[in-house]
């Protein structure tokens, strides 16, 4: 949806070389209900954003998914940091550690007892003693769901000033990157993701149902 | 050739054009566009990437198809408008994807690039 969105079509189309890339084939469980039937379902659905130089190199980041508002903001304000100071290596440092500070000093960036509740349960789901079991939990929770006929993508508000806190201090630390140094840092270091795809099957028998109702 | 035979009579009378334009637009093979309503899935799958390969100028034909009636020409509307486009569910008027960051250098503008999980031209990416 986000990328449906006018505003961010019509920035992007203006300002901006669009690229994707896919960091892994997506991760797929499929359950086996017998007789024929089966339930399949999606399990990963993060992504993240890079605004780089004409030359590659990044110079912010939005990691996870976020509304098309949000996500056009970002958008234009990498923009005008672009525009502003032509993202040269020092200016890329100066604003992320600048930003960095702000956060401090506002006390944002610090999980909420909300997240902190959920990153628990997110670590307990994975530590599940089943894989099936696991996986259930992982696509309840996965931001992809799908509603016949189209895959709709569910987007959890929040988390946006805790990723962007680790951002500006790789970002203000360290020296310019491509997409490609920086995947591994985003993905499992802040949006604690498995960079591993695949398909699934689990037999529905080895499912252990409790562990999930107790969440 | 015999210079007897009146150099008119070499000629095919209009009548004769007709019928062999009649003969040879009844034989031709469909287009790419026609063959997406194939009941046989390869051709309609090598329709698909014939129009892939045509880019940008398949977009306003691929896009008509959105609204047609048989659900499997859309379908296959859209899988050849996601190829080309690079965003599954793009109707052709969005945004037009570069598929890596070697092609998006050196153009003089900044860059967005996505990185996801799966592909962004697929259906549950």
């Amino acid at each position: 949806m986000t990328f449906s969105d006018s505003r961010v079509v019509d920035l992007v189309k203006s300002k901006l070389e669009a690229v994707w890339e896919s960091v892994s084939p997506v991760k797929t469980a499929t359950f086996d209900l017998g007789e024929g039937k089966s339930v399949r379902g999606v399990m990963s659905g993060e992504i993240a954003i890079y605004f780089c130089r004409p030359d590659g190199k990044v110079f912010d980041i939005l990691p996870a998914l976020h509304s098309p508002h949000v996500t056009y903001w970002a958008i234009r304000d990498a923009l005008e940091l672009y525009e502003r100071t032509g993202a040269t290596d020092e200016a890329i440092a100066q604003h992320h550690n600048v930003q960095l500070i702000g956060m401090a000093l506002r006390g944002a960036g610090e999980p909420s007892p909300e997240a902190l509740k959920s990153k628990k349960a997110l670590s307990d789901r994975r530590n599940a003693r089943d894989p099936g079991d696991r996986a259930l939990g992982e696509m309840i929770y996965s931001k992809t769901i799908v509603v016949l006929p189209e895959a709709l993508t569910v987007v959890e508000p929040g988390g946006l000033e805790m990723f962007k806190q680790k951002i500006h201090e790789a970002l203000s630390s360290n020296p310019p990157r491509t997409p490609g140094e920086w995947k591994h840092h985003v993905f499992v270091e802040i949006l604690d993701q498995e960079l591993r795809g695949g398909d699934f099957t689990y037999d529905v028998n080895t499912l252990a149902p409790l562990a999930l109702l107790d969440e | 050739m015999d210079s007897s035979v009146p150099s008119r009579q070499l000629w095919p009378s209009a009548g004769a054009c007709l019928a062999g334009w009649i003969l040879l637009t009844s034989c031709a093979e469909p287009t790419a566009l026609g063959r997406l309503r194939s009941s046989d899935e390869g051709t309609a799958q090598e329709a698909i990437l014939e129009l892939t390969r045509r880019g940008e100028a398949a977009i306003p034909e691929l896009k008509a198809l959105l609204d047609d009636s048989d659900p499997l020409v859309r379908q296959r509307a859209k899988t050849a408008l996601g190829r080309i486009t690079g965003q599954w569910g793009s109707d052709g008027s969005g945004i037009l994807w570069k598929r890596s960051l070697a092609e998006a250098v050196g153009r003089g503008k900044p860059i967005l690039l996505l990185q996801l999980f799966g592909s962004f031209d697929q259906e549950l990416c």
